[in-house]
């Protein structure tokens, strides 16, 4: 299909080539008519000043200067800039040029007499000014609290020193620096761009038209255009393809939604029906329906939020309650010894769920039909820092599987199945490992791009879990670090980078495919 | 996870034959045991919780060898008569004590480090930091038999605690000493504290705070005692047949504590009856008895496949049902040579409704322009009601945050998007956000006491933002989703005056949308209009309309 159209296309599109660009008379074509009076001021003035060319064409100046950009793009005007420094008397300095500067006066006053310096600091206006830039330069020096001219201070009496030249309002080198320093001038600069045409300006001006036959070409096609049909009369301006716009930024589905729904599909498409639970929880749910014993250091406060408000909770399912109680007390009629323990106040404390295992207990315990298959993909919550690797806030998928006699087999296909489908891995090895609930337990590893990566762990739920929740039949639970998984999958390297709202890094997001 | 570091040349002294370090290393993991660091002579392992007996070389070795063949079966243990007893008297504050001695050891540096860990590692795990199991190990030729376990008022005995040479009082002890400080919340409010003491008087132990400096185990040290206290039977049983057993591996001869009228330890196997028709339901093969003989003898286990019953290790702390020893069996098959099999479930795959709704929504807010987020639920009063302008709501708050910042659950959304605008003040505007946002709100119906509600909302930003903007976008919604709701003016304390309107579905308002007050944005330093909207996604999914209508 999209074979036929192309081919069908290919004779309506031609294709410029560079040397079609090169040709002058095109160079010519792509110009404005603002380009072009520009190019035909310098012609005249040669080099110029943005405002004696902005007289010269009757445009604005900011019409001559975005203009010259433009042709300085295309290499017809090159551009230089001249900085032209100004310099101004400030109050004092402008006292100084009229009274003479302090250090002169003094010099004057002891060139006749060697004297004291309570004497001059009487008789010298500014007098610790005029002393200290006297002696600096080597005019006057100081012996026994007396003040005398020295050799040099004799040279210059009758000279006119640099910075007197300044306050006369002759600026140089010399002086300029010492003048800012003293506050006695304000320097400002001023920028002038000039420009002028380069070889490649100067080789295109015989093709340009003289300044009045310059037509206007019109830039944007309007409805009036069409409606009068006056488009057929007028020259509309081409543009340049490179012509530098703003790149305009699609909306986006979040990359890490885009990746929890490209794995939700899969899962359905493997025949998982999805399942949700409330991110609050029982201890109950969380824990003692898990079979994890009371007094479990993952049930501590260094592993799991507890609820300050609300604290407590109910279980609404009275059978599942009892059932779990004694099972934790002494096995039921699971063929377990049970814990030996249990507190039904304990059961009834609120937390933020801690795994999603939680919705697969709920789920077990709602009569699910056999066989059947069960996914969720959701918020799990931890008392951790936030860092590169670790979150009080991340995601789990996990699954389970009814059927009548699965075992360790089903398992590991699974696992295999999954890691496959939903990893992408491409090579899958099992090892022996332990969670309260399962048993026998197994932990999975993938290799995905070359390296071994811990992604999930699985198991067989205990009798002692299936069981008081009224479930005669086996049940494979699996559950992946979904985070790790995406973060593989998103390249990226800091888990906190999962939810990044930076809209400039949204914006140039790759889509998952 | 347990984290023990042990001496490489030391297992593999202790396995019964050569093995080279590439087969080890791909020998432990495939007995729970993953390596975290081999460096030289140092091997750092990760063991899983519920195999404390794994948690020292000892362990460690008895396992490999059983699973390479090498020593198979039930190992078997010698305990000699008693020569030391025991008084135990009423102690309210730690009641259960158990006992036992090892005699003749040689003891070296691997040695005692190992054992000094497999206490320590005990005490964390089983013991649940020194609760439910507190261990003392002393040299037993330092008092005089028989001793006695009693509570005493803690100002009235002294001794030099262990690592000390000043004698303090226990109370002293629990005020001043390190270990005093950490545990002495074990003990609550008792008045009376135990003590273990010899025929003269002397202190060996405080448990389970501290030994006496007195009964410290050296490199000179031949005959260990130990003592176990706790508050049950069962797990200081486990802990002292695990220490004994390990201690036996290292050339200890076990000796028996009388305590009162029993006497410890009990290294009996526990016999378990073992359903052969389970093992290979669960397995998956259709074993011979004679092989799940030899895989079990693999694990160290004792069978009688005659009477169909399976002899427990009495250092096996974690067989509580038959499903523990099919673990077993299964780890003695090896994990990776098992043939994965998938089962025929006919079962139909379906996504939940709801969040099939929601990617309805996605895709139709990327249609008018907005960008989604992600966000955190978890937040805190500030940023969701003082910065906003509005007093505190009922919210769920956690008892032991992490930080003050993340102390409570979301109950709206639209504070998030303030804050993902704050942090994009230097990108390019406009600037249109949404969020599928999961919040949390009381609701004392729910057997959990609260409700997970989803919201959608949006943020708009851009130097000309305003009401008629934000209207005409709820508008668009409102027509998408065939909503047919209706406006209506409203005061919001986040919103300007006169530029808020409620959206009513009927006579329920189920969201609300105008321009954020400038008082906020100026507080949040943003430099532009922000106009807003949030709209309770599970109120409109009961009025959903089939999408194509």
């Amino acid at each position: 299909m999209s074979g036929t159209l192309s081919a069908d296309l290919k004779p309506l599109l031609t294709t410029k080539t560079n040397k079609d660009i090169d040709n002058m008379e095109d160079v010519v074509k792509k110009l404005s008519p603002h380009e072009k009076k520009v190019l035909l001021a310098l012609k005249k003035l040669q080099e110029a000043a943005t405002g004696e060319i902005a007289k010269e064409t009757g445009l604005s100046e900011d019409t001559v200067h975005k203009a010259g950009q433009w042709a300085s793009m295309k290499g017809l005007v090159e551009h230089r800039e001249e900085v032209e420094t100004k310099a101004e008397l400030t109050e004092e300095g402008k006292r100084y040029s009229e009274e003479g500067v302090p250090e002169k006066k003094l010099l004057e006053i002891v060139s006749k007499k060697t004297m004291s310096i309570q004497e001059l600091n009487r008789s010298v206006d500014n007098f610790s000014i005029a002393l200290a830039w006297a002696k600096k330069k080597g005019w006057v020096q100081m012996a026994g609290g007396k003040v005398s001219i020295t050799k040099t201070g004799r040279e210059v009496l009758s000279k006119s020193t640099p910075v007197e030249e300044g306050l006369r309002g002759n600026f140089h080198e010399n002086n300029l620096d010492e003048l800012r320093a003293r506050k006695l001038v304000t320097v400002r600069e001023k920028k002038t761009k000039m420009l002028s045409l380069t070889e490649k300006g100067r080789q295109i001006l015989p093709h340009l038209k003289d300044m009045k036959a310059i037509k206007e070409e019109v830039g944007q096609l309007t409805p009036s255009h069409i409606k009068t049909g006056k488009w057929k009369d007028e020259v509309f301006r081409e543009y340049d393809v490179n012509t530098p716009v703003p790149t305009l930024y699609t909306s986006t589905i979040h990359p890490y939604v885009q990746f929890i729904n490209e794995t939700r599909r899969k899962m359905i498409a493997l025949g998982f029906h999805e399942m949700k639970g409330p991110f609050t929880e029982t201890e109950f749910w969380n824990m003692d329906a898990l079979f994890m014993p009371q007094d479990h250091p993952a049930r501590g406060i260094h592993d799991v939020f507890r609820l300050k408000k609300p604290s407590k909770g109910e279980v609404k399912d009275k059978m599942a309650l009892e059932r779990v109680g004694k099972t934790h007390k002494n096995g039921w009629i699971t063929g377990s010894t049970g814990w030996g323990h249990w507190n039904q106040e304990q059961t009834l404390n609120l937390v933020l769920r801690s795994h999603t295992t939680c919705v697969s207990a709920r789920t077990l315990a709602s009569r699910p039909e056999i066989p059947s298959k069960f996914f969720t993909i959701d918020r799990v919550f931890r008392p951790d820092v936030l860092d590169a690797t670790h979150s009080f806030e991340f995601h789990q998928m996990e699954g389970i599987i009814l059927g009548e006699n699965l075992n360790i087999r089903n398992l590991l296909g699974y696992l295999e199945l999954f890691g496959r489908e939903v990893a992408g891995a491409e090579d899958i090895r099992f090892r022996p490992g332990y969670f309260p609930f399962t048993e026998p337990s197994v932990e999975m590893d993938a290799k995905i791009g070359g390296k071994w990566v811990e992604i999930g762990g699985s198991g067989i739920f205990r009798p002692e879990l299936t069981k008081p929740l009224g479930i005669d039949a086996s049940v494979l639970a699996w559950g992946l670090g979904f985070g790790r998984l995406a973060m593989i999958k998103l390249g990226i390297s800091d888990m906190r980078d999962l939810f990044n709202h930076d809209v400039e890094w949204l914006r140039k997001r790759r889509l998952v495919v | 996870m347990p984290v023990i570091e042990i001496s490489a040349p030391d297992l593999k002294g202790m396995i019964g034959r050569k093995v080279a370090d590439s087969e080890l290393e791909s020998v432990l993991p495939l007995n729970k045991l993953e390596i975290e660091e081999w460096d030289g002579d140092r091997i750092k392992i990760e063991v899983t919780p519920d195999r404390p007996d794994l948690m020292c070389t000892e362990g460690i070795a008895r396992q490999v060898s059983a699973w390479l063949g090498i020593r198979r079966g039930l190992p078997s243990h010698v305990v000699s008569k008693p020569t030391i007893s025991m008084a135990a008297g009423p102690v309210k504050a730690r009641p259960c004590i158990v006992a036992g001695i090892a005699r003749g050891l040689n003891l070296n540096d691997d040695t005692v480090r190992s054992i000094m860990q497999l206490q320590e590692l005990i005490d964390l795990t089983i013991g649940r930091d020194r609760v439910k199991t507190a261990i003392g190990v002393h040299d037993v030729s330092k008092v005089k038999p028989p001793f006695c376990y009693k509570e005493v008022d803690p100002k009235t005995v002294s001794f030099v605690p262990l690592g000390f040479k000043k004698e303090m009082t226990m109370e002293e002890i629990l005020r001043k000493h390190p270990k005093g400080i950490q545990y002495r919340h074990i003990f609550g409010n008792a008045r009376k504290l135990p003590i273990i003491l010899d025929r003269n008087g002397d202190v060996i132990s405080f448990p389970p705070i501290i030994n006496g400096e007195l009964t410290k185990v050296t490199e000179g040290t031949k005959d260990i005692f130990l003592d176990i206290t706790g508050y049950e039977e069962t797990p200081i049983s486990y802990a002292l047949n695990i220490l004994l057993t390990s201690m036996e591996m290292r050339g200890g001869r076990i000796e028996a504590v009388r305590i009162n009228k029993k006497t410890y330890p009990n290294l009996r196997a526990r016999s378990m009856k073992l359903d052969t028709g389970y093992v290979k339901r669960m397995l998956g093969y259709n074993l011979k008895d004679s092989e799940i003989k030899s895989l079990l003898e693999r694990m160290n286990y004792g069978v009688n496949m005659k009477n169909r019953t399976v002899l427990v290790p009495p250092y096996r702390y974690d067989i509580l049902h038959t499903v523990d020893i099919i673990e077993d069996i299964a780890i003695a098959y090896g994990y990776n040579d098992f043939e994965p099999e998938l089962p025929r479930l006919p079962a139909v795959g379906r996504p939940h409704p709801f969040e099939e709704f929601c990617n309805r929504i996605r895709e139709m807010m990327i249609g008018t322009g907005f960008q989604e987020v992600v966000n955190y639920t978890l937040t805190n009063p500030e940023k969701q009601f003082r910065l906003m302008n509005v007093p505190e709501g009922e919210t769920v708050e956690i008892a032991n945050p992490m930080s003050k910042e993340y102390s409570q659950v979301r109950v709206w959304a639209i504070p998030s998007l303030m804050a993902n605008l704050v942090s994009n003040k230097h990108r390019r505007y406009p600037q249109r956000l949404f969020e599928v946002a999961d919040c949390v709100l009381p609701d004392p119906k729910q057997d959990v006491r609260t409700r997970n509600i989803r919201k959608l909302a949006g943020v708009v930003s851009h130097a000309n933002a305003n009401f008629s903007e934000m209207a005409a976008i709820v508008n668009s919604i409102d027509e998408n989703l065939s909503l047919m709701a209706s406006k209506q003016p409203s005061d919001h304390p986040s919103f300007m005056k006169g530029r808020c309107g409620q959206i009513m579905k009927g006579k329920k308002t189920i969201g609300f949308f105008g321009e954020i007050s400038p008082a906020i944005l100026s507080k949040l330093a943003l430099k532009m209009p922000v106009t807003a909207f949030e709209l309770e996604l599970d109120e409109v999914y009961k009025h959903k309309q089939p999408f194509y209508c």
